[in-house]
Parts: C-alpha cells; sequence; structure tokens
C-alpha cells in the first residue's frame, strides 16, 4: 500500500468522524432540552409536594399548641403555673419543644427548661429587640387575635454546621389573660429542623437532587447541601419573595459555583412565606446524557474507526505476503540448490530452476503433479517409495538419490531433504531442499580408493617395525647374556687360580699351626702361672689363630668345586650365625632375627654357608660404627628357595663399586684392616649350592644382601636327628687324632673341663672301643686324615653300628668335610682350647 | 532522661503490656493525668474532674502532674517541668495517661507517642498532625497509641452572634479587635485564626500579644471606642509589674468596668465577669469525654482504634448585666438559645 492510499484512508476516516460528530451533537441537543424539561417538571412537582405536606404539619401542630394554651384557667392569680402547667403539657406532645419564655405584664421576663419551672433571665421587655411587638401583643383587649405563629430562629449548636448558629423554630406566642385582663405573653419556640429533614427524606434525594428551605430574606435555613445552610440565595429571594407560584429556571448559589436547575414552590409558616426548592446540578442533568449518548456516539466512532483500521491492516498485510512471496520466488530462483514446494499430498506446488537442472525437466510441468511425474529418472526404484512414504506420513527424510539425467553423462546424484511445513501441529505440506552432489560423490568414492592401498601400505610397515624391534630385542638380551657369562667365567677363573694356590699350602700351613697351638698349651701347662713365658705363650697362640683364619679365607675361595653340597639345616645355620652376632655386635646395634623353623632344607655347604651369614652380619655390624638395626630374615619361596637378606642402617655401600665387591682381595678398608677375602667367600659359599646373591644399597641409609638358595631334596632320617636333645653327656669322649700333640692338647682340655676323656690313634682303635664301651660314650672327636682307616670311613662305619653317637670332625682340611654325606659338625685347626669346648658343647 | 524512659517502656512492653488489657489481674488501674497549668486554675480543675467522673466505677489509683505553664510560660519552664513529669510517669508505671490542653499533649503525649503505654490528650486546640500524634487524614483511627479529644472553639460563630445581636439594634460596628496574652497556646490560636474565613463585614485586626498588664490596659483603652468590638480569648498568662501572673478574674473585673464597646468571650468565667456574649465549651466536657475513651482502652479496646475528636458542643451565654449597661436589646433569637448570666 502506497503514500497515496493510505492518506486516503486516514481522510475517510476523518470524514467518518466528523459525521458521527455533528449527529451526535444534535441528537445531544435536543436530548438535552428535552431531559432539562423533564427535570423541571419533576422539580415543580417535588417542591409542590414537600410545601403542602410542610404547610398541613405546621397548621396540626400550631392547632395542637393553640389548643393546649387555650386550656381552661386552673391556677387562678398565679399565671407563671397555668403557663407552666402548659409548657409541660406541651414538651409532652412535642419532645423538640425544650424551651418557652413569659412576659409578664410589666416586662419582666422569665424562661424554663424542660421542667417547666420559670426564673426570671434578669431580662426586661424593654431590653429585648422585639419589645413594641410584645408589648403590643400584651395589651391587645380581649376578643381580638391573641395567637400567633410565626417563623424565627433560635441561636443553637447546628451539628451539621458543628457550629452555633441560628436554627429555625416556628414560635408560637400566646396572650394569656386573667379575669379578663391580659396577664402575659407565652413564647414557645419549636424547633423545626427535625420536621423539614423528615419532609426532606419523605420526598427522596439522589440522583444530584437537594432539596432547600428559603426564609423570605432569602436564607436558606435548612438544606440537604450542608454548604447552603445559612446562605443567601438572591435569586430564589426575588421569586419565591412575590408568592407568585412555582418558579423554574437556571440560577447558581454564590458559593457553590455549580449552575444549577430548580424549582420553588412557596410554602406559608404561620405568618411567613417561605420557599421550598428542588434544585439539581446542570452537571447531574446531563449526566444522563453523558453517561448513555455520548458513549455511544463515540462508541460507534470508535468502532467504525477500528474496523477501517482493521480492514487497512488486512490489505496491508495481504499485500506483504504477497511482497514477501515474489521476493522468495526471486531468491529461490537465484539459488544454486534446487529448492522445492509440496502440497500436503506431495504435489509440486513449486519447483526452482536449480531443481529443474539436476532433474533434467522444466519445473513448471511439475506443478500439481507427485513425485511419480519424476519416476524414470530415479534409478533406485525403492529409493522414491521411501521418500513417498515418508511424504505420506508427514515425516521430514533426508537421504542420497541416484538419478539417470538424460542431460548428463555417468550417473548422477542429489542429496534431498524434505521438511513438513506444520500448522497447528498439522501437516499442510513440505518444503525440499535438493543439492547436486555428483562430482562430491565421485570424489568421495576416489578417497575412498586411496585410502584402501593407504592402509595397506600401513599395515606392512608396521608389521616391519614390529619384526626389527623384536631382533633388536633378542639382540640386546643375547649380549647382556653373554656379557654375564663372560663375567662369571672370569670370576671364576680367577677364584680356580686363587683356589688351586692356597689350597696347596693351606693343609701343611694347618697342621703346622696346629702342631705349634699343640706344643704353647703343654707349655703353658707346664709353666708357671706367674711366669714371663706365659704372655709369650699366649702372644704365639693367637699368631697362630690369625694364621689359622688366613689359611681359612684363602681355602674358601679356593674350595669351589671341592666343597661338598648337600642339603643344609638352613634354619638351623642361621640360628648359630644368629647366636654369634649377638655375642660380638655393640650395644648400639639392634639385632632382629626373623627366621622361621620350618625352612625347607637348602642345598649347599653348611659350614660355608655359616661363615658366609657370619660375615655378611659382622659387614652390617662393621657398617653400623654409630648404632643400627641389624635384620636377618628367611622366607621360603614355595619350596623351591629360600631367600635369606641380611641388611643394615648403615652407611651404604656406593653404587660404583657394587658390582666389584664379590671379587677376591677386593677391599675399602685401609691396608692391613681386611684381605679382600670375605664377601668373595661369601659369593663362593652361595654359588656351590646353586644360589644367587645379590645386593641393594644407598649411600646412607644401607645395605641389603638377599640370598637366594635353592631348596634340596628331602631325605629320610632328617627329622629324628633335628630332634634330638643335646645335654652334656655323662659317658666319654672318645678322641681319635692320629697327631699326638693335638690328641694330647684335647685330651687335656676336655679333662680339665670334667669330661672322661678316652683316646686312641688309628680308626681300627676307634671302632674297637666303640664296640667294647658303645653306651659309655657319649661324643667322638674324629679327626678326618688317619692312618689306614680315614675319618670319612670310621664316621660311615659309625654310622652303621651307631647312628645316634654324636661325632666331632677335627680336620685342617674343611675341604674334605664337604665330602661327607650331611651337615656335620666339625672344628678347624687350629683351634684353641675355647674353640674346643664350645664346640663340645655344641654338639652335646 | 530519654533512656531512662526508653528503658521504662521496654520493660512496660516485656511485663506490663499484656496486663494493661486486665487491670485487675494487677489490681487498681494505675491513671497518671498530667495538666497544661496549675491545680488553682479552675479549668485544670474541672477536667481533672472530668476525668475522674468518666472512669467512676473503675478501682484506680490517681497521680496528677501539673506542668504550670500558665504562670510559667517560659520555654525552658516547660522543658524541665516535661523532664520532671517524665520521671514521675517512669516511676509510677502508668496503665493510661492524660494529657490536658496544649503544652502537656505537644510534650508529653508527643513523647509517648510509639511507646507501648496509650496516651489520652484532651483540649488539644493545634491540630494533632502538627505535633505528630496521629498521621493526615487518619484521626478516625489513629493506629498507634494516642487518641484523644480535640478543643474547637467558635470563633467565628461568636462573631456572627455578636453581629446578630449589634443589627438587632441597629449599630454599626466596623471592626472586631482580637486580643489575647503572650503564651504559646495563644500565639498557636491566632496563627489559626489569621487562616480564618470570618464572613462577616467588620474589620477583623489581630491586636499584638500582650504580656504585661499595663501592655493589656494600654491595649483596652486603645480600642475602647464606638464602632469596635473586641474579642478576648486568653488572659491567664499577663503579668503584674511585680512578675506574677495576674489572675484573670481580677483582669476581667478591671476590664467589665473600664470597657465601653461589646465584648466576645470563650471561657465562662470572662461572661460570668462581664464580657457581653459568648459561645462556651466545657473543660469538663472535653475531660469527660476523653475520660470515657480512657475506659474503653482500659477495658481492652485498642488506643489506635479510637478515634480522635471534638466532643464539645458550644453554648450560647449572655451577660444581661453587661447588655444593660451598653444599652443593647437582645433579639428573641438569642435570647431563647441563651444561658443568662447576670
Amino acid at each position: 500500500m502506497n503514500r497515496r492510499s493510505y492518506l486516503g484512508f486516514l481522510a475517510v476516516v476523518a470524514a467518518l468522524v466528523a459525521v458521527f460528530g455533528v449527529v451526535g451533537s444534535w441528537f445531544g441537543v435536543r436530548i438535552g432540552a428535552r431531559l432539562k424539561r423533564s427535570v423541571q417538571v419533576e422539580q415543580t412537582v417535588l417542591a409542590e409536594s414537600v410545601a403542602r405536606n410542610v404547610e398541613s404539619y405546621v397548621a396540626r401542630v400550631s392547632d395542637t399548641v393553640r389548643s393546649v394554651l387555650r386550656l381552661p384557667n386552673l391556677w387562678e392569680g398565679d399565671p407563671k403555673r397555668l403557663v407552666a402547667e402548659r409548657y409541660r403539657i406541651l414538651t409532652g406532645i412535642y419532645p423538640e419543644i425544650r424551651t418557652a419564655a413569659f412576659v409578664e405584664p410589666d416586662g419582666e421576663i422569665y424562661s424554663t427548661d424542660r421542667s417547666g419551672t420559670f426564673q426570671p433571665m434578669g431580662v426586661h421587655l424593654d431590653d429585648l429587640a422585639e419589645a413594641d411587638a410584645l408589648r403590643e401583643i400584651l395589651g391587645r383587649p380581649a376578643g381580638r387575635r391573641s395567637f400567633w405563629v410565626t417563623v424565627s430562629s433560635l441561636f443553637r449548636y447546628v451539628p451539621e454546621l458543628d457550629g452555633v448558629t441560628s436554627a429555625p423554630v416556628l414560635l408560637f406566642v400566646q396572650q394569656v389573660r386573667f379575669d379578663g385582663l391580659p396577664a402575659g405573653v407565652v413564647l414557645v419556640p419549636y424547633e423545626i429542623d427535625f420536621l423539614l429533614e423528615h419532609f426532606v427524606r419523605a420526598a427522596g434525594l439522589g440522583a444530584g437532587r437537594d432539596i432547600h428551605f428559603v426564609t423570605q430574606d432569602g436564607l436558606a435555613v435548612y438544606s440537604s447541601v450542608p454548604a447552603w445552610l445559612y446562605r443567601r440565595v438572591p435569586r430564589f429571594v426575588a421569586r419565591s419573595g412575590t408568592g407568585a407560584g412555582a418558579f423554574t429556571g437556571e440560577f447558581s448559589v454564590p458559593g457553590d459555583g455549580r449552575a444549577l436547575l430548580g424549582a420553588v414552590a412557596p410554602v406559608v409558616m404561620g405568618d411567613a412565606l417561605w420557599g421550598v426548592a428542588v434544585t439539581t446540578p446542570l452537571e447531574a442533568v446531563f449526566q444522563t446524557e453523558r453517561e448513555v449518548l455520548l458513549p455511544v456516539v463515540v462508541g460507534a466512532a470508535v468502532l467504525v474507526v477500528l474496523l477501517c483500521a482493521l480492514v487497512y491492516l488486512f490489505f496491508r498485510r495481504i499485500h506483504a505476503y504477497l511482497r514477501q512471496i515474489t521476493v522468495f520466488k526471486a531468491a529461490a530462483e537465484q539459488s544454486g540448490s534446487g529448492i522445492t514446494i509440496y502440497d500436503a499430498h506431495g504435489r509440486f506446488v513449486f519447483a526452482n530452476r536449480a531443481f529443474g537442472q539436476i532433474m533434467g525437466v522444466e519445473p513448471p510441468d511439475l506443478v500439481g503433479r507427485g513425485l511419480d511425474a519424476l519416476q524414470v529418472r530415479f534409478v533406485d526404484r525403492e529409493r522414491l517409495e521411501e521418500v513417498q512414504r515418508h511424504l505420506g506420513s508427514g515425516q521430514p527424510w533426508q537421504g542420497e538419490l541416484q538419478l539417470d539425467n538424460p542431460d548428463r553423462d555417468g550417473a548422477v546424484f542429489m542429496h534431498s531433504n524434505l521438511t513438513p511445513i506444520r500448522e497447528d501441529g498439522r501437516v499442510i505440506g513440505f518444503v525440499g531442499a535438493q543439492r547436486d552432489i555428483t562430482d562430491s560423490v565421485r570424489q568421495q568414492q576416489e578417497l575412498e580408493r586411496y585410502a584402501a592401498r593407504l592402509r595397506e601400505k600401513t599395515d606392512e610397515l608396521e608389521q616391519a617395525k614390529r619384526r626389527l624391534e623384536q631382533d633388536i630385542e633378542a639382540r640386546k638380551r643375547a649380549e647382556q647374556e653373554k656379557a654375564g657369562l663372560e663375567r662369571k667365567l672370569r670370576r671364576s677363573q680367577t677364584l680356580e687360580a686363587v683356589g688351586q694356590l692356597a689350597g696347596g699350602v693351606a693343609h701343611d700351613f694347618n697342621n703346622l699351626l696346629g702342631s705349634i697351638l699343640g706344643c704353647v698349651y703343654v707349655l703353658q701347662l707346664a709353666a708357671p702361672g706367674e711366669s714371663p713365658a706365659q704372655d709369650d705363650l699366649q702372644r704365639i697362640r693367637e699368631l697362630c689363630k690369625r694364621g689359622g683364619d688366613l689359611t681359612r679365607q684363602l681355602l674358601s675361595v679356593a674350595r669351589k668345586g671341592r666343597s661338598r653340597v648337600g642339603p643344609v639345616n638352613l634354619a638351623g645355620v642361621l640360628r648359630s650365625v644368629h647366636l654369634l652376632l649377638r655375642r660380638t655386635v655393640p650395644q648400639g646395634v639392634q639385632v632382629v632375627f626373623d627366621v622361621p623353623d620350618d625352612l625347607p632344607e637348602v642345598r649347599g655347604n653348611p659350614s660355608n654357608l655359616m661363615t658366609a651369614f657370619l660375615n655378611l652380619g659382622l659387614n652390617a655390624r662393621d657398617a653400623m660404627p654409630g648404632g643400627g638395626v641389624l635384620r636377618v630374615e628367611a622366607r621360603a619361596d614355595g619350596g623351591r628357595s629360600v631367600r635369606v637378606t641380611v641388611s643394615d642402617t648403615g652407611t651404604g655401600i656406593p653404587r660404583a663399586i657394587q658390582d666389584r665387591v664379590f671379587e677376591p682381595f677386593f677391599t675399602t678398608k685401609d691396608p692391613g684392616k681386611g684381605t679382600g677375602l670375605g664377601l668373595s667367600s661369601v659369593y663362593t659359599a652361595v654359588q656351590e649350592g646353586g644360589g644367587e646373591i645379590s645386593l641393594a644399597s644407598s649411600v646412607g641409609e644401607g645395605t641389603v644382601f638377599t640370598v637366594t638358595l635353592p631348596a634340596a631334596e628331602p631325605r629320610p632320617g632328617t627329622a629324628a636327628r633335628e630332634g634330638r636333645d643335646h645335654p652334656l653327656t655323662p659317658g666319654e669322649v672318645l678322641v681319635v687324632e692320629d697327631e699326638d700333640p693335638i690328641a694330647r692338647m684335647i685330651s687335656g682340655v676336655l679333662a680339665d673341663h670334667g669330661y672322661r676323656v678316652a683316646r686312641v690313634a688309628t680308626g681300627i682303635e676307634a671302632l674297637e672301643r666303640i664296640r667294647d664301651r658303645g653306651d659309655d660314650i657319649g661324643l667322638v672327636c674324629l679327626d678326618l686324615l688317619l692312618p689306614g682307616v680315614g675319618g670319612i670311613d670310621l664316621y660311615r662305619l659309625l654310622q652303621g653300628v651307631a647312628p645316634d653317637l654324636p661325632v666331632l670332625f677335627v680336620t685342617g682340611r674343611e675341604d674334605l668335610v664337604g665330602q661327607l654325606d650331611r651337615d656335620l659338625p666339625h672344628l678347624p685347626k687350629p683351634f684353641t682350647a675355647e674353640d674346643l669346648l664350645r664346640a663340645v658343647e655344641t654338639v652335646l | 532522661m530519654r533512656k531512662g524512659l526508653a528503658w521504662f517502656c521496654a520493660a512496660w512492653a516485656l511485663w506490663g503490656g499484656g496486663v494493661a488489657a486486665s487491670p485487675a489481674s494487677r489490681g487498681p488501674v494505675r491513671v497518671f493525668v498530667v495538666n497544661s497549668y496549675n491545680p488553682e486554675y479552675f479549668w485544670s480543675a474541672r477536667q481533672l474532674q472530668g476525668v475522674r467522673d468518666a472512669l467512676a466505677g473503675v478501682d484506680a489509683v490517681y497521680r496528677e502532674f501539673f506542668l504550670d505553664t500558665k504562670r510559667h510560660p517560659e520555654p525552658d519552664w516547660l522543658e524541665r517541668k516535661a523532664r520532671e513529669c517524665l520521671a514521675a510517669i517512669e516511676r509510677f508505671g502508668p496503665d493510661i495517661v492524660f494529657t490536658g490542653d496544649d503544652n502537656a499533649t505537644k510534650t508529653i503525649a508527643r513523647r509517648l507517642s510509639g511507646t507501648p503505654v496509650p496516651v489520652v490528650f484532651y483540649g488539644l486546640n493545634a491540630e494533632p498532625e502538627s505535633y505528630g500524634l496521629v498521621p493526615s487524614g487518619r484521626r478516625e483511627r489513629p493506629g498507634g497509641n494516642v487518641t484523644g479529644v480535640l478543643e474547637r472553639h467558635y470563633y467565628v460563630d461568636a462573631a456572627r452572634l455578636l453581629q446578630t445581636v449589634c443589627a438587632a439594634n441597629g449599630s454599626r460596628l466596623e471592626r472586631l479587635y482580637l486580643l489575647t496574652d503572650g503564651t504559646y497556646t495563644s500565639g498557636k490560636l491566632f496563627e489559626f485564626l489569621r487562616g480564618v474565613d470570618w464572613g462577616v463585614p467588620q474589620e477583623v485586626v489581630f491586636l499584638p500579644q500582650v504580656d504585661t498588664v499595663d501592655a493589656y490596659r494600654e491595649a483596652i483603652r486603645s480600642i475602647n471606642r464606638p464602632g469596635n468590638a473586641v474579642v478576648l480569648y486568653n488572659l491567664m498568662g499577663i503579668r503584674a509589674p511585680d512578675g506574677t501572673i495576674l489572675h484573670d478574674r481580677e483582669l476581667m473585673h478591671w476590664t467589665r468596668h473600664e470597657l465601653r464597646i461589646p465584648s466576645v468571650a470563650f471561657h465562662e468565667l470572662y461572661i460570668q465577669e462581664g464580657a457581653l456574649l459568648g459561645i462556651l465549651v466545657s473543660g469538663y466536657s472535653q475531660a469527660y469525654h476523653a475520660g470515657l475513651k480512657g475506659r474503653r482502652i482500659l477495658e481492652g479496646v485498642p488506643p489506635g482504634t479510637i478515634p480522635i475528636d471534638a466532643a464539645d458542643k458550644g453554648t450560647v451565654a449572655l451577660n444581661t448585666t453587661t447588655l444593660k449597661r451598653l444599652g443593647l436589646k437582645v433579639p428573641l433569637s438569642v435570647l431563647l438559645g441563651a444561658k443568662a448570666y447576670r
């Protein structure tokens, strides 16, 4: 809609409003005039009615009052008592009478309240403004009029005004005569507020209608509008004062300000003439007109305007819709994608040019037809049916379709999106968006082929990579194994060389040292206790002992492959170690021993193992000069092996030398304080049973040696040996030793300590004695190297005849002990007397 | 003092608030009456009697306090007496407080407003809203703890009454002079009257408020000429040369002999002592009406639900001796509705 039509529409509306205004005004004026006439008639009737009713009532009251005041005289000679009696009668009839006054012929004035007792007021007739009129009444001769009714006012409190002002009264005046002579005048005011109010209410107020009583001089003495009370109403004076009858007209009252429509009717109040005015504000008169007619006219005008506005808006909306459709079609035709619109039955409403190019059809030919019209274009008919089903059920659909477009080479692919158009939940059609995706489909297919080939190549590379990694890993393991083997080989060769060197001299050296010790022992016994030679002899013993320690260490390194390896009661070994450690560790070192009794036997040499664990314990002690915790723990590993840990909280071993600590002669101690054979001998003792040893250490935190020993095969009779007690024997100790000094030393030491000792030099002698005194022999101290029947052979024979007989082997060749079948107690040469006694006690 | 009063009110709220609704539960009702003036003043005495008569039959203990502001109109005096009065109230612990006239109401009632103690005022010339005793437009239901009775003099009506009498005698009255003492109450009254539409043809002239008897006599002599009339309001705060407050009876006695023009007054004493006419209101009637409101409060009615109104209806009074002395005649419309004094 253009500007011209819009202005035209406004002109039509303005014309309609003007017509309605003129017509409404004309009707308003005519109706207003009628209303005013109607109201004035009603007012006149009402005023006349009230006036007549008031006059009638006043006449009745006047007659009554006059009758009472003219009752026969019963109180001759006392006019005041006469008046008082009549006054009491009147107040009984009319409560509105509240007071009365009596004027005596001499002019003295009396008043009374409702009790009827007259009291002098202190006022003389001459003091009254109405003195002349009263004096005339007082002196009026008999036979003339003696009763008057007039209207006056009385100053008193007026509730409506909340003030003291004059209120209207009917004043009844009666001349009193005694004996034919005037005896006074009685004045009875009758308040008529209530009367006027009664008639006003009876007439009915409301709808803006008010009633007023107006005196001759124009004073409103009663009004239903408090604001009117005692106001002058000049125009009413002029009209009602003439007594010419009812007046109607428009006027206003000073102080009120409203234009009024009113009617006045004269009312006679005794001697006075009042007016009864009925007024209605013009505003109220036309209120009906305003309330009814004006709303109707204005409402109709508004209705017409609204109707025009609605029509205008409707056409403007239609115009906007049409313009939108035009714009949409232009935009749709410009689109490179296909755009289609279908009705609720799936018939084409619109198809743009792009859609026609995709399908190979002319779009206008499709309008009004369904998808069946394109049936030949769809390669996949089932797909087409699927689309048609969705259209039929009102469901959206999207997907790809393959087409056969005769205008183009090869297959054509189209992506289509069909969305239902809903109105109030009901499907009223579909909108479709179609896109030619032929190029992208072909590119996609090419990409997929490339991707398949890429996946194949990737798999091949992955497999090659895995094979390479496996080869590298295997090579690393082989190199590590080779390095380990080479290291072991070098270590074995070292130990072998040292062993061969040491083993040759160790035995002879030990025998020499043993002989020396035997001689020293004999010399010590022979020499006096306080002889200076004792110190030298003692020094010789200590030197021999140190020499013996050295040869044992040499032998332990060299004994690999020569020590006897068999089942070892590891728990017993560790308990012995514990016993020794407790005696040697200083007070600041706490020894924790956690070894169960039921550990399985392990493979190894018992003596070597004891020495090995003792070495580990002593090393731990030395690592804790300031005190700490030395812990020895052992745990069975499912019967296959036993793992023993010896740990300390000492100084620890630096990582750089951890790999070398097991090498022979490697020591960190000061020169002369260590041989470097301790951990080497430990290593050897563990290795010979097939076990392993490892260490973990941190500087400042401590070191943990872990020894894993394989479990030994179970052997019969072990349990019986293990459960045997070792009391000090009551039998004799049979010393079997071919070296006389040593035999004497042993015999002497034991005899000195209360043992019964028998001594033989050969195995045959030993067998004979055991045969003869078997039950009396409690222990056999047996040298392994004996002439004839060797110690080992003798022991085996004894096992046949007295398997329970305790045997303590004494030998300078510990390597021979390994040839025995089991772990047997032995005392290596050389030894001291204390060593001997401790060994015997241990065996027993 | 304010702090003490606050503690008293808090204690009253905690302990005595519920008791006030049922005074019988704690023995006699404790009634505290605050009067603006002195006990010898007839107006005050009549007011106290009005309260007691309205509460007749109620087991009550009365405590009265006189602010004595007629004899001591100084603001400092009023403030000091008000503090003493509040302390006395705090000690007494009343169930209800009555305040008579403006000075008592503007000090005591205003400070007790908003506390749990019910307060009933009477004889209040000013608007209660100006003292903050009631929100504007809420006189029908004040809502707080204060209600009361207003004192409304019929000033304009009295002027019209005088106009009627003069008109009946054919006297031409040209100026109407208004004269009063220098008290605060009188000042507020003049302030109010200056805004009144008098509705009489005479010129209404407000004379300066007078504080001394010399000033008063000078004022009377200056207007004592034919064609004038005078309206005498309050003469209770006028001092003698020695500084003492003169009794208004003495002033009226002098005035009666001196004055040759019509006079209008609003206190019965002034009419009795020679003022020509007036429309009287009764202090007794106001206090009695306030007492009735207090009685309802003691019966359990919340003070905030009792309207503030003016109970007293004016009575036309006429001194016939003065009438004769002035040579005036009285119309029947006035005489028949008037209370005559000689």
